[in-house]
């Protein structure tokens, strides 16, 4: 009896190993904006991107560890130190920052779910209202969490990415070349894509999540040391399968001219792994991930914006006790919703402008995180070191650079 | 007297009484001695210098400026509070209100030359002041007709927390929380930042530390013990009831958990390790194992002395049970039954010897049946020998059953 408890308590120990907070955060990243986005990139590109990728990585390390250290030293999420810091106006302004950002994610998340089940033949018409409500329904319900591993399930079925990257045979000198050298293309094309890339990989709602959950799980800095590996773990694996997204799409379609304008374009590149069956399992990944992401996105932002301005928050709550926080909630729903019932763009531009929006404002959060882990008082001897703070800098510069181009290129 | 609100001070030029401009005003030092805090010093920033004004003697506060008389100076004092720095836009505890909230802004009056904080405004008008639009808003909300009320606190009914990190020793901690009820008291540490909770744990004294966490959600209960030194962690658990202490230790890793109870009394982790081998939802996990038990052959006086010496607790005194030598269960004796036999009678001729009792293997579910069927506020746990091992509250029942949500979290 004792026994086969202790047994049930060590599996989930080590299911927690494997799925910490970090690995969480960093791949749910790869959400339908991600995947759709990764799948362009290389139809459009090939391997052209494949360095930045390799270099983002880097960068989402460096991100991802500040935003959990501060979680790990300060106890507190990121909005509520944004606040206590900064004061009112530039908390007004992170929270604008942060609410514009997760509206573009919501958005793309709808737009996923509305382009994996137009694969079923079902249209957008029907399947974004309900699974709207839906979705809606189980999270202020509380039985979501019951649910979610159907959709944890769903999703894992886009590793497949990785064997197709393999399958299709791609040229590996090219790909080694692509990935070490540089090369830019200075046209909109090229810059929209590649801010979308960097709005997906270190996308603003991430840092909040991930901070959130190490300060919520009362990490201290005493045990962060297996947080860190975690965090460090997670960013790697998220552009991994970022990379193979890219590698299977650019040698799959990008040899035939296919560009990517529906979900069944991105299914293609499965095609070297599970055959005929692309479409269905690309379709149940994408929607898994989907719904996932559109589930956790909405509440994470009414926590976040409820928290830094004092108002009450949390499911257990009656409405008339925390009106702001399901009023938020809802609305954030109903807007992502309603872009995609009511937008004549194809579904996966959709998606990649929600992600270009992202990489837009992704520098403001990034230099209040910079500021917040270079503050002593706050940080004590765990703030930034000179390396941290060079490849944070770089990273947020480039971002902006990378942005005023694109604007540049777009309205020449 | 002058009503005003600290948001409005920041920022403000600062000047002697000769007209000599000296900087702005950044912050504003009170003494935590002292309740409603009166604000003893002032920081100043000019330009990029900052300067400290002890024992600021305010001459006016004007409409766009502060004037000072004079400028002493005499060292700092140690148990201070920085209201820019430690107040604003922090957490505070709303004594009242019983729950956690965040600091808009302050109001603070002037008076007999001081600058007095004197409540906390809590309310969206706050949040306004502090954007720059609380005008413009309340001009539009009364043209829409929609009301836009204050909601500031009396200092009297918060309680500032202060991180541990700041070694701010206050003279009477967090007086005004340890007098709230430990169930709240629990409430408002699980909507504290993880590092604040510790800080706040440290200053309630032993018993009430142990009513507390015993009120706290199982997952922050764990943190809060995985944060805390050993010696520290056994010295509370062993202040709380062995079941309570069985469903903490069963959510800690299990080194710890040993390490633990290795601390405890002997009898104590005797008893808490016996409990934490019954499998979750049946009696066992959840019955308390403080019962009062008695044999047969002592007479209704020398029951009464003994429960005088015992003092049970109000949970304990519901029932007094009957046990043979080799504490198997045979009856059962109400209080009332007790009160009213004469006092030469033996417990074996006043107790029922049908007792209602449950299994320790049993599920809750049969405990809850047994429970409402016979109308009980206590069921005596026996386990396959008929040995009485325990009894089942009927407010741990109500906890179990009707508060599953606190449970899942773990």
């Amino acid at each position: 009896m004792k026994l086969k408890k202790k047994l049930a308590n060590k599996q989930v120990l080590v299911f927690l190993t494997i799925l910490g907070p970090g690995i969480i955060a960093a791949s749910a990243g790869n959400d339908a904006g991600g995947i759709t986005t990764y799948a362009m990139v290389g139809a459009e590109l090939q391997y052209k991107m494949l360095w930045a990728i390799f270099l983002m990585t880097f960068s989402l390390i460096i991100v991802q560890e500040m935003a959990a250290r501060m979680g790990a030293v300060t106890g507190k999420g990121l909005s509520d130190l944004i606040r206590e810091q900064f004061g009112v106006k530039s908390t007004f302004f992170a929270m604008l920052t942060l609410f514009t950002a997760n509206v573009a994610v919501t958005t793309s998340e709808f737009a996923g779910i509305a382009a994996s089940l137009e694969l079923f033949n079902i249209s957008k018409y029907v399947s974004v209202p309900v699974m709207a409500l839906i979705i809606w329904l189980l999270v202020l319900k509380g039985t979501y969490q019951t649910v979610e591993k159907v959709f944890i399930a769903f999703s894992m079925l886009l590793l497949s990415y990785i064997v197709a990257g393999f399958m299709a045979k791609p040229d590996w000198s090219e790909v080694a070349r692509h990935t070490f050298m540089p090369t830019v293309e200075w046209n909109s094309n090229f810059l929209t894509l590649f801010v979308g890339t960097v709005g997906t990989t270190i996308a603003p709602w991430m840092q909040f999540y991930l901070q959130s959950s190490i300060a919520d799980k009362g990490i201290t800095i005493k045990n962060y040391s297996y947080e860190r590996i975690d965090t460090i773990l997670g960013a790697i694996v998220a552009d991994v399968i970022a990379f193979f997204i890219i590698l299977s799409t650019a040698s799959a379609l990008y040899p035939h001219g296919i560009t990517i304008e529906s979900a069944k374009d991105a299914a293609l590149a499965l095609k070297p792994f599970v055959g005929t069956y692309a479409p269905i399992v690309f379709g149940m990944g994408l929607f898994g991930a989907s719904v996932m992401a559109a589930a956790i996105l909405p509440l994470s932002t009414s926590y976040a914006i409820c928290e830094a301005f004092g108002w009450e928050s949390g499911l257990d709550n009656k409405f008339e006790d925390a009106p702001v926080f399901f009023i938020l909630y809802t609305v954030l729903i109903i807007i992502g919703a309603c872009i995609v019932l009511f937008s004549s763009q194809l579904l996966v531009h959709i998606m990649l402008i929600a992600q270009v929006i992202n990489g837009i404002l992704v520098p403001v959060i990034l230099i209040y995180m910079l500021k917040l882990t270079n503050n002593r008082r706050l940080m004590g001897e765990y703030v930034n070191s000179a390396i941290y703070n060079i490849i944070a800098w770089v990273t947020v510069i480039f971002t902006i650079a990378l942005t005023v181009l694109m604007f540049v290129f777009m309205f020449r | 007297m002058q009503d005003m609100f600290f948001s409005q001070l920041v920022g403000k030029p600062v000047f002697t009484q000769q007209g000599t401009y000296i900087g702005k005003l950044k912050d504003a030092i009170a003494s935590i001695y002292k309740e409603p805090p009166i604000v003893t010093s002032i920081v100043i920033s000019a330009g990029p210098k900052v300067i400290l004004v002890l024992d600021a003697d305010i001459n006016a506060v004007k409409k766009d400026t502060i004037i000072l008389n004079k400028i002493h100076h005499s060292p700092l004092p140690e148990d201070i509070l920085y209201i820019a720095q430690d107040i604003m836009d922090k957490q505070i505890v709303d004594v009242n209100g019983r729950k956690v909230v965040r600091v808009n802004d302050l109001k603070a009056t002037f008076i007999s030359q001081k600058i007095v904080i004197i409540g906390v405004d809590i309310g969206f008008s706050g949040l306004l002041r502090r954007l720059g639009i609380e005008r413009p808003i309340k001009f539009l909300c009364k043209l829409l007709h929609i009301p836009l009320g204050d909601n500031i606190i009396a200092w009297d009914n918060v309680e500032p927390i202060v991180s541990e990190e700041r070694h701010l020793k206050l003279a009477v901690p967090y007086k005004k929380l340890r007098q709230l009820h430990p169930a709240d008291i629990a409430d408002i540490i699980e909507d504290l930042d993880s590092h604040y909770r510790s800080a706040v744990f440290h200053a309630l004294d032993e018993q009430t530390l142990a009513d507390t966490l015993e009120e706290i959600e199982p997952d922050v209960q764990v943190n809060i013990i995985e944060n805390m030194s050993e010696e520290e962690a056994s010295n509370i658990l062993e202040n709380m009831p062995a079941d309570e202490v069985a469903d903490i230790l069963e959510e800690l890793d299990e080194e710890h958990a040993q390490k633990l109870l290795e601390r405890m009394d002997k009898e104590d982790s005797e008893e808490i390790k016996g409990l934490m081998e019954y499998e979750d939802k049946t009696v066992g996990s959840m019955m308390s194992t403080d019962f009062i038990a008695f044999p047969p052959d002592i007479t209704a006086q020398q029951t009464i002395d003994q429960l005088r010496l015992i003092q049970p607790s109000p949970d304990e005194a519901y029932y007094l049970y009957v046990i043979d030598k080799d504490e198997h269960l045979i009856g059962v004796v109400s209080l009332r039954d007790l009160v009213v036999a004469p006092p030469d009678r033996l417990l074996k001729d006043i107790m029922d010897p049908n007792v209602i009792y449950v299994r320790d293997t049993d599920g809750i579910y049969d405990l809850t049946e047994v429970v409402t069927k016979y109308d009980l506020l206590a069921v005596p746990v026996v386990d396959d020998d008929m040995v009485l091992v325990g009894v089942a509250i009927i407010n741990d029942i109500i906890d179990e059953v009707f508060l599953p949500r606190r449970r899942k979290h773990a």
